[in-house]
């Protein structure tokens, strides 16, 4: 992604919530681009999942520095609406099923 | 530059000036021209603004016939909206956007950039150098700050989670 306006800190909040395994089955991956401003991935993570601020800029930190990060998960219907929000919104996200 | 003023949190207003407002209305142009073409999916700008959800091409035709005129339709509407917003007067422009309206100008820009980023091949590296004046893709490179700019500028008063709440 491009051009930070901050560095923002790293937090060390964790995804909440507990899900069956089943739920989980299918994950929702989100890839670096080159091209998004990291401000916009992190205000469509907010905005598309609900996430709090800080958790949504640690996901993008993530995508941004390790190369992808998993912004959703549960049935596969779930996964396909979710990666379809994203790529409504411009990012580059991929289904996989969890191991 | 485009100026951008804050609304409630779940919208903004903005400024063009008469030429940035003709270079947005080319820029829709040129978007609502490739988005009616026959665009080959191995093109590099189709793949990026419609990208594979799955590996293997069973799933991805399913994904596909799913999503794809959905998301096709959410881009031309996207543009429509845009294109209402700028009118077709030449003096500068100045509008209080609805919410609707901003999410479709958000998305658009996205567009754009994801657009020309993709033809430029950029490369993080390239996009956080200076622009060389000799580089023939130079304009191309300023328009794409420009675009990044502009969208930077309404993201910093825009909240998402009144966003959210509001479209409940």
């Amino acid at each position: 992604m491009s051009r930070p306006a901050v560095a923002p800190e790293r937090t060390e909040e964790q995804e909440s919530g507990t899900s069956s395994s089943l739920e989980r089955a299918w994950l929702v991956i989100v890839w670096n681009d080159p091209i998004n401003l990291m401000s916009y991935v992190t205000y469509v993570f907010q905005k598309l999942f609900g996430y709090p601020h800080a958790i949504a800029e640690k996901l993008m930190l993530d995508v941004h520095y390790r190369g992808k990060a998993v912004v959703s998960s549960g049935t596969r219907e779930k996964a396909e609406l979710d990666c379809s929000r994203l790529h409504a919104h411009g990012l580059w996200a991929t289904i996989a099923k969890s191991d | 530059m485009p100026r951008v003023f804050p609304l409630d949190g779940t919208s903004v207003a903005i400024a063009l000036e008469a030429d940035e407002r003709e270079a947005m209305r080319r820029l829709v142009g040129e978007m609502r021209t490739f988005l009616t073409a026959e665009i080959p999916r191995q093109d590099a700008v189709r793949a990026r603004l419609f990208p594979n959800a799955y590996e293997d091409e069973e799933s991805e035709a399913g994904y596909r016939e799913m999503v794809e005129a959905d998301l096709e339709q959410a881009k031309r509407a996207a543009l429509d909206t845009v294109a209402q917003t700028l009118g077709d007067q030449d003096e500068d422009l100045e509008v209080a956007l609805l919410p609707n309206e901003v999410q479709a100008w958000l998305t658009l820009l996205t567009d754009l950039r994801l657009s020309l980023g993709t033809r430029l091949e950029v490369t993080e590296e390239k996009m956080s150098a200076e622009i060389d004046a000799a580089d023939p893709d130079g304009p191309a490179y300023a328009m794409l700050d420009w675009l990044g700019w502009f969208q930077e500028s309404m993201l910093r008063y825009l909240d998402p989670e009144k966003q959210r709440l509001q479209e409940e």
